[in-house]
């Protein structure tokens, strides 16, 4: 998986090293999960997974971090994994394990527990979600698409004036480039 | 172990340490965030021997500056950032963030700085008889942190336009807006990003704006330092032990101890209830881990049909005290697109399409005065557990909020705005926007994240009543304080780093008198011991 992160990520890796949090099946179900939710239309109108690099990412980042933490976030993915693999078939009718459903199916179902009456069950998506899209969406193609006008999420914002900006100084809207 | 400790740096990397060591100082502080950053400050400054231990990494400020979001959340956030308070009863799942490395939470601040309200004082002094802690008794303490914070207004040119079309729309409802202070000085560049550190160096942290100054007179600060345990000798606090953590998968690498005769735990409201736990505190009050307070925040995302580019500014400029009594404040906020793009609902197609959405985009946020339902206790591993049952009163108030937020979206003229509520749909128009605090769904249904937990050690007049006495000391063991969020005695309804860090100048003025008296004692006791041998 990590040829397909980003110079960036690399390095990050080569200072801090790597220590994987979830096991190589919890891996291989948030990354069917990430497939669907970064999961796009081309012109026609037909689906296209989310790029395998943004995915890579998401999923390396998630394994590392649970690696980083405590066990009881590890026990606790652990966990969610197997929920979020169990459950198409309450949720969607398809008796399938989440990872066998088409991307067509898995949208349906991850958008069934996203927009579940049970605050639980859009907790389980929302686990998975929210942090692999912040790294998703960090760079590449996918930050692109956020319209974010800067070269990285870590660059600074470029200002007109060279310190603190003058008392009288245009609203910002208008004073920046 | 080493009689010293092994290195030569102020800041020693605890993971770089071949052995550990046994050293000897005055005071002996348990971690180096809001809280114990001050309190080494001022107590090296006033001449004393100060040991802090920190079990984070330390980071120098122009490294973490170049930072992607996600690197700083993986490396200086508590579990990466996916700590979760277990709501219980009707209550969401609520999100907590903290910090863990050198300089604490404080590197994580959206830098917004308030004082504790008149109001809360009040009811401290005289609901809960904590004389010592008033209005007028903080002040000094306010004003220097507030000063070497170099507080200042965020002037309204810094303000993005996300927040100028929230400000729009307040001020169609009558709602009054005032300017935020924060920690930036002059720096402030507006690149809205400061949770994940600020690229431009302007947010002034404590590891900027405190620890220079603690090491600069002598204190040694020891990174990847956890301590496990207080000692106690003589039915006193004596010090402390630990271990340190090894490489970056933290394993546990040499042990240390600290022989001091003052210990303050800076734990953070999470953490100091387990070290005192351990050290066998809480028995007799039976306050210990209780009445933790979160401050639940929710947040609108807001769509306009004009491009709105809200990540060009000061991430947080204005607030509203409008809805005070109700225990609501207003606030605005942004943060960075990768993150602002993880929060948007959906799954696919449709949540691409809203990611590409978001420069036409505004967001602003609510953020609760609790009552309080939140308890802490070990769990079998490093981390503790916090459950939290949120009071009736306290969900009302979230729905009132989100309400709020969105009547001011559409008064600004939103096309659409997206609540907190996960899955739903977003709503269209002001009669929904006015549905949304009557709304009937599953409280878990409710993103919520909580920035400032506080309370878990709380101090009192009285040892049935708290932990702490209002100088920061525990009831139960002599020689042992706490001076970080744990002894808030109440929620506060604001940001919580300037109060805290102003209780902790409070605790540590206060003690290195009683040091600098124990000294000079102890002097005085020599010279007459001397005396009396010459004199035979
Ligand atoms: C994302 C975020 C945004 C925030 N924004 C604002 C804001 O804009 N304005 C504001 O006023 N407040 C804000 N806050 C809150 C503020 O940062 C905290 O209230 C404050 O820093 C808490 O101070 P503390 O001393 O209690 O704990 P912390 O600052 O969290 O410090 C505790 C330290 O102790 C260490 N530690 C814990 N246990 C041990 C142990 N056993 N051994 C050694 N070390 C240990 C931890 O690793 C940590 O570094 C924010 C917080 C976060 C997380
Ligand atoms: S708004 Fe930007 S420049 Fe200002 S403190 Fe935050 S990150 Fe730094």
């Amino acid at each position: 998986m990590s040829e397909h992160l980003s110079a960036a990520h690399k390095a990050d890796e080569t200072n801090a090293g790597f220590r994987r949090g979830l096991s190589p099946r919890a891996e291989r179900v948030a990354a069917s999960a990430m497939e669907a939710i970064l999961a796009d239309e081309d012109e026609r109108g037909n689906l296209i997974p989310g790029s395998p690099e943004a995915c890579a990412r998401a999923v390396r980042w998630l394994s590392r971090s649970a690696g980083h933490s405590s066990s009881n976030i590890r026990f606790g993915y652990g966990l969610l994994t197997w929920l979020l693999q169990l459950l198409p078939l309450f949720m969607i009718g398809v008796p399938s394990r989440m990872t066998e459903l088409s991307l067509g199916d898995r949208i349906r179902y991850l958008t069934a527990l996203e927009t579940s009456r049970y605050g639980l069950l859009s907790m389980l998506l929302l686990a998975f979600k929210v942090p692999m899209s912040i790294v998703a969406f960090e760079e590449g193609a996918e930050l692109s698409s956020t319209g974010f006008d800067r070269p990285s999420t870590a660059s600074r914002r470029s200002l007109m004036w060279a310190e603190a900006p003058p008392a009288n100084a245009p609203n910002t809207a208008g004073g920046v480039s | 172990m080493t009689r010293d400790i092994p290195a030569a740096e102020a800041i020693v990397s605890g993971r770089a340490l071949a052995t550990g060591f046994d050293v000897e100082c005055d005071v002996a502080i348990v971690g180096s965030g809001a809280g114990g950053a001050v309190c080494a400050a001022l107590l090296a400054e006033a001449g004393h021997r100060v040991v802090v231990l920190e079990e984070g990494p330390h980071v120098r400020p122009d490294e973490y500056q170049t930072w992607t979001p996600s690197m700083s959340v993986r490396r200086l956030f508590r579990e990466a950032g996916l700590l979760t308070a277990m709501g219980v009863g009707d209550t969401p799942m609520i999100s907590i963030t903290l910090g863990r490395a050198v300089g604490g939470s404080s590197l994580l601040t959206g830098g917004v700085c308030f004082r504790i309200p008149s109001d809360v004082h009040h009811t401290w002094v005289r609901d809960l008889g904590l004389g010592e802690l008033s209005e007028a008794a903080l002040g000094p303490a306010y004003e220097e942190v507030e000063r070497r914070m170099r507080v200042r207004e965020v002037p309204p040119q810094m303000r993005s336009r996300s927040t100028e079309k929230f400000l729009q729309g307040a001020e169609a409802l009558g709602i009054e807006m005032r300017p935020i202070r924060r920690n930036t000085g002059l720096d402030c560049e507006g690149n809205a990003r400061c949770n994940f550190t600020c690229p431009a160096g302007a947010k002034r942290s404590v590891d900027v704006s405190y620890l220079p100054s603690a090491t600069a007179h002598g204190a040694r600060i020891v990174s990847d330092a956890l301590v496990t345990d207080v000692i106690v000798s003589n039915g006193r606090a004596a010090g402390v032990e630990g271990h340190l953590l090894g490489g970056d998968d933290a394993a546990r690498s040499h042990a240390f101890r600290v022989r001091a005769r003052h210990v303050i735990a800076a734990c953070g409201t999470l953490h100091t209830p387990l070290l005192l736990f351990r050290t066998g505190l809480g028995l007799r009050s039976g306050e210990l881990g209780n009445h933790v307070t979160l401050h639940p925040a929710v947040r609108v995302v807001a769509r306009f049909d004009e491009p709105i580019v809200g990540w060009d500014g000061a991430l947080q400029s204005v607030y509203s005290d409008q809805f005070h009594s109700d225990g609501i404040k207003l606030v605005g906020v942004y943060s960075a697109p990768n993150v602002l793009a993880a929060g948007m609902p959906g799954v696919g197609p449709e949540f691409r399409r809203r990611v590409r959405s978001l420069p036409y985009c505004a967001t602003f946020g609510a953020m609760i005065h609790d009552e309080g339902g939140g308890t802490v206790r070990a769990s079998p591993g490093r981390e503790p557990l916090l459950w939290y049952s949120m009071a009736p009163r306290d969900l009302s108030r979230l729905r009132k909020s989100m309400t709020i937020l969105a009547e001011m979206a559409f008064a600004a003229g939103a096309r659409e705005v997206y609540t907190s509520v996960l899955g739903a749909p977003p709503i269209t128009d002001m009669d929904k926007a006015r549905a949304l605090e009557r709304l009937n769904i599953d409280a878990r249904r409710i993103e919520c994240m909580a920035f400032h937990p506080l309370g878990s050690a709380r101090a009192a007049n009285d040892p049935r009543r708290g932990v702490v006495n209002q100088w920061g000391e525990t009831f139960e063991l002599p020689g042992l304080y706490v001076a970080d969020g744990s002894i808030l005695p109440t929620s506060i309804g604001v940001n919580s780093q300037v109060p805290i860090m102003s209780m902790a100048a409070r605790i540590a003025w206060k003690l290195g008198e009683r040091i600098a008296h124990e000294k000079a004692v102890a002097t005085r006791t020599r010279g007459r011991a001397l005396r009396r041998r010459v004199a035979d």
